[in-house]
């Protein structure tokens, strides 16, 4: 990473408005740069309130601070409401876990990426139809008006997940988090979609975080691997190293992951205290 | 905003197809039935129990044996019990709803005549309360813990504890006798109340085309009083109830994916969170309305104004019967119109009932 | 769990009023509650005088001195008469409720727990009911059947039961097949005992605040029979007869109408503002 990465993040912590608790998450830096990112954990780890707070879009009963937080030559920490508003979906998009609750139910396929390019762009309705109907072919959805008329529960799991990538992708941001994208997907769909997500990132040059629990999936798809463990970042390495990892939790993390090895296995248990000594 | 008014909807709304339209109104149609038979055996059985005698109070107490007996078979009283029911039910249904004791004009006509007048006091009020108690509720969702909040919370505790009838005299007093703001009694003032033509019985209407300079402006001065009593009367409940849901919308997932593809609040308010409270807030009003209706009754009493309400306490007065189930039976399928019309609308606006 | 048991979780109260203490809005509405209930009970010695005695030559006093509230087109002391309407007001809702109540919560557990066709039917029934327009229906009952306090009563209570129902039947379909009710019955107890002692329960913590803003609901619906001539009969003290008897008087003499409408409006706030602390306390479940 000589060149100049897409993201770069000083001291991010996530804190409690009332402040009188430690940071939820961090202090921690790291920086995206082209190609996948991974932010992997066990659940509560920290990994989804560190990617909205990527985005501005913390619960309002928490707040996020950050020394540096450079976005290509943007500093985004210091951004109004306004501003973000600008940010994201153009320039960071975010990809969410289940379709079935993250698409309105009462507006149309059509209706809900083309919001997306309506927010951020001034075009004619004929001009704006054209790049929708581009972006669904981009993602894989057949490039057809009825599915523009279709709602949220008429489509399938991975038809939904294509649909958001499509509203994610449809302004052609220069980031795209996707948290959890596939853990509401059954496997063979699982591939696919992140296939599909990895070459756009690729043929776009576009940084993607892919936030997972599901550490394979991620030593096979990414550059680069954060690993969070209560709000801390404890380990970091590249994706095709992480079964050789040194940290404990990481190698915990690793071998606890269930295949058809372990099947019929207890699966090991790691010990807290010694990765709290290890991470402190 | 200018976007915003641009909406595709001829190109990516979908309309429901018409076999489905069929099959939801035909449950509503059939639960309405129900409700209908339901109501029509309470008032029935509310004529069959009550101690007032028509046929006494048509022949008086000083008629022959025989002379009664003749009044009770005319008004179907010698007959029994199921036997009735069905006379009566047959006589509804060719729109004979008996001859008011009070007046001996025909029942049906005399409703027909008040009825428009209950119908534009609890509408227009309704429209107000609609839009005002929607606007503060869009309000307190876009600040939420503002002092909005304790507004809706002010209003509609007054509004749920208030006896209307008391708060139309005490606003009377103050409005019309004391700062003399407002119209007195009455739907017009007396200049006018006997000169001038009502054939839609919509005051306002008939007013404004009665050519009479003025009346139309009296209709109005004394319309303010009852419609501003009536819409404050639901306006807290539409308020709370309509906040109640915003608030809860404004958790699901997609909108935080709305604010992820970098809309506003407002913008997620009016775009994705109010589309989807369609269905409770129509119900919410439609609740409003029926609350208004039941209001109208008394406020209207207060108020001298024509209507039914007026005329339902009036018949009460004087123990007239039929003149007393026709006003509720009217009201009644009113309301089961109201509530059935909707239900009907509810699970129309959802997509994932068509 | 035995009756007396049950009994004793029920009235399990000084917990609850440590916590009702910190809601304001339960506070304040409990303490007006109070206050007009020991009013209405001791309105004997309290009332400065007797509620019916007329006196021509006093009639229509303003407030002051002697008449605190003034007098009425009767000469009557308008405060004497406000202390002992607080007797029907209050002691005729609480029947209606006491009455309606119970009915509505039988049907709605009954629904609920034995399903099937009987709830349908008991279901269709209580939706009938609830669409029914209320208070027209009681106007109309209470002037056909003739007014007076039983009918008057008894038409609003007929109106009353079905939210009960309602309520008892989505508390009971919630518990219906869970673990605790399958484990009650494996140990042998009956139906019957089950619904008193299981079912019942769960639904009161609802029915307490539905109680509470009911009353509110219940006494405004008897004042209205009242002010329309249909409810509790003259010469005995009721607070809407008493805005009626005013509303003849309501430019000239306006406190003959407004001091009874405001009584009626100070106890029903009082009563909503109980129901908002009862429904923020919460039920035992998360609380």
């Amino acid at each position: 990473m000589a060149e100049h990465p897409l993201l770069h993040v000083q001291q991010l912590e996530v804190r409690r408005r009332d402040n009188r608790e430690a940071p939820l998450v961090g202090p921690f830096s790291f920086d995206i740069g082209s190609g996948a990112t991974g932010l992997v954990g066990e659940s509560g780890s920290g990994k989804s309130l560190t990617a909205r707070a990527l985005l501005n879009l913390l619960p309002p009963n928490l707040q996020a601070h950050s020394r540096q937080m450079r976005f290509g030559d943007r500093e985004l920490s210091t951004l109004n409401n306004r501003e973000w508003q600008a940010v994201r979906g153009a320039e960071i998009a975010l990809v969410m876990q289940d379709p079935r609750h993250a698409l309105n139910p009462r507006l149309t396929v059509g209706e809900q990426i083309d919001e997306a390019l309506r927010l951020h762009v001034r075009m004619r309705t004929t001009q704006r139809l054209d790049r929708v109907l581009q972006v669904m072919d981009e993602v894989g959805l057949p490039q057809s008006r009825q599915l523009l008329k279709h709602y949220p529960h008429q489509l399938s799991g991975g038809m939904g997940q294509r649909v958001m990538l499509a509203i994610a992708l449809v302004n052609r941001p220069r980031l795209l988090i996707a948290d959890e994208p596939t853990s509401a997907l059954d496997t063979g769909l699982r591939n696919q979609v992140l296939d599909l997500m990895m070459q756009l990132a690729d043929t776009h040059g576009m940084g993607l975080l892919l936030i997972s629990h599901n550490l394979p999936l991620v030593a096979r798809y990414c550059k680069q691997v954060l690993v969070m463990y209560r709000g801390q970042c404890v380990d970091r390495c590249a994706g095709n190293a992480l079964d050789q990892a040194t940290s404990p939790y990481t190698q915990a993390l690793w071998n606890c992951r269930p295949s058809g090895h372990t099947f019929g296995h207890p699966l090991p248990v790691f010990d807290p205290e010694s990765i709290e000594a290890n991470a402190s | 905003m200018t976007m915003a008014t641009q909406r595709l909807s001829t190109l990516f709304f979908r309309h429901a197809a018409p076999a489905t339209l069929l099959r939801i109104a035909a449950t509503s149609v059939l639960s309405l039935a129900l409700t209908l038979a339901g109501l029509l055996a309470v008032t029935f059985a509310m004529s069959a129990l009550s101690p007032i005698d028509p046929a006494l109070q048509q022949v008086g107490d000083h008629a022959s044996a025989a002379t009664y007996a003749q009044a009770r078979h005319a008004l179907d009283l010698d007959a029994p019990l199921p036997e009735r029911f069905v006379h009566y039910l047959d006589r509804l249904c060719h729109g004979d709803l008996g001859v008011s004791t009070a007046t001996g004009q025909p029942v049906l006509g005399e409703l027909r005549e008040v009825f428009p007048a209950t119908f534009e006091l609890s509408t227009i009020a309704l429209l107000l309360s609609a839009m005002a108690g929607v606007g503060l509720a869009l309000l307190s969702a876009r600040w939420p813990g503002s002092w909005i909040d304790s507004v809706i919370r002010i209003i509609s505790l007054l509004g749920s504890s208030v006896p209307i009838f008391w708060l139309g005299l005490v606003a009377l007093a103050l409005f019309y006798a004391h700062w003399h703001w407002a119209g007195g009694p009455g739907r017009l003032d007396d200049a006018y109340e006997y000169t001038i033509d009502m054939p839609s019985g919509l005051v306002l209407v008939d007013s404004w085309h009665s050519g009479m300079p003025g009346a139309f402006a009296s209709a109005v001065k004394h319309m303010l009083l009852p419609v501003l009593l009536l819409a404050s009367y639901v306006l807290g409940s539409i308020a709370r109830l309509t906040r109640t849901a915003l608030l809860g919308e404004l958790h699901q997932e997609y909108v935080t994916l709305a604010r992820a593809k970098g809309a506003g609040s407002s913008w997620i308010l009016l775009h994705h969170v109010l589309p989807n409270c369609a269905g409770p807030m129509l119900t919410v009003i439609a609740l409003a309305y029926t609350n208004l209706l039941q209001g109208a009754v008394l406020t209207e009493t207060v108020f001298a104004r024509p209507g039914l309400g007026r005329y339902l306490t009036n018949a009460l007065f004087y123990g007239d019967v039929p003149a007393i189930l026709g006003a509720t039976l009217v009201l009644g399928i009113a309301f089961i119109l109201i509530n059935g019309t909707t239900d009907m609308l509810v699970r129309l606006l959802d997509p994932r009932q068509r | 769990m035995n009756l007396s048991a049950q009994l004793f979780t029920l009235i399990d109260f000084a917990p609850r009023l440590r916590r009702g203490l910190r809601s304001p809005a339960a506070t304040i509405g409990a303490s007006v509650l109070l206050i007009v209930i020991i009013v209405a009970a001791f309105a004997p010695w309290l009332a400065p005088s007797d509620p019916l005695r007329q006196d021509i030559a006093l009639r229509l006093r303003p407030p002051g001195a002697g008449h605190w509230l003034g007098t009425d087109n009767l000469g009557r002391d308008i405060l004497s008469r406000l202390i002992y309407g607080a007797r029907p007001t209050l002691g005729i809702a609480a029947l209606v409720m006491a009455a309606a109540a119970p009915i509505g919560l039988l049907i709605g557990i009954v629904a609920g727990y034995v399903g099937g066709w009987t709830e349908r039917v008991l279901m269709r029934l209580t939706d009938i009911v609830l669409a029914f327009p209320q208070l027209v229906l009681a106007l109309a009952f209470a002037g056909l059947l003739g007014a007076g306090t039983f009918n008057g009563a008894l038409a609003v209570a007929l109106t009353i039961w079905p939210s009960y129902a309602r309520l008892a039947r989505t508390e009971t379909l919630s518990i219906r097949d869970s673990d605790y009710l399958a484990a009650a019955r494996m140990l042998g107890i009956r139906s019957s005992r089950l619904l008193w002692g299981h079912v019942l329960p769960i639904c009161l913590p609802f029915a307490h605040v539905r109680v509470a803003l009911d009353m509110a609901a219940t006494i405004l619906s008897l004042s209205s029979l009242g002010f329309l001539g249909l409810g509790v009969q003259p010469p005995t003290p009721e607070w809407g007869a008493m805005v009626a008897d005013g509303s003849k008087v309501i430019f000239d003499q306006w406190w003959v109408a407004a001091v009874p409408g405001a009584a009626i409006l100070i106890i029903c706030v009082a009563f909503n503002l109980l129901a908002d602390g009862l429904r923020d306390l919460g039920d035992p479940r998360h609380g």
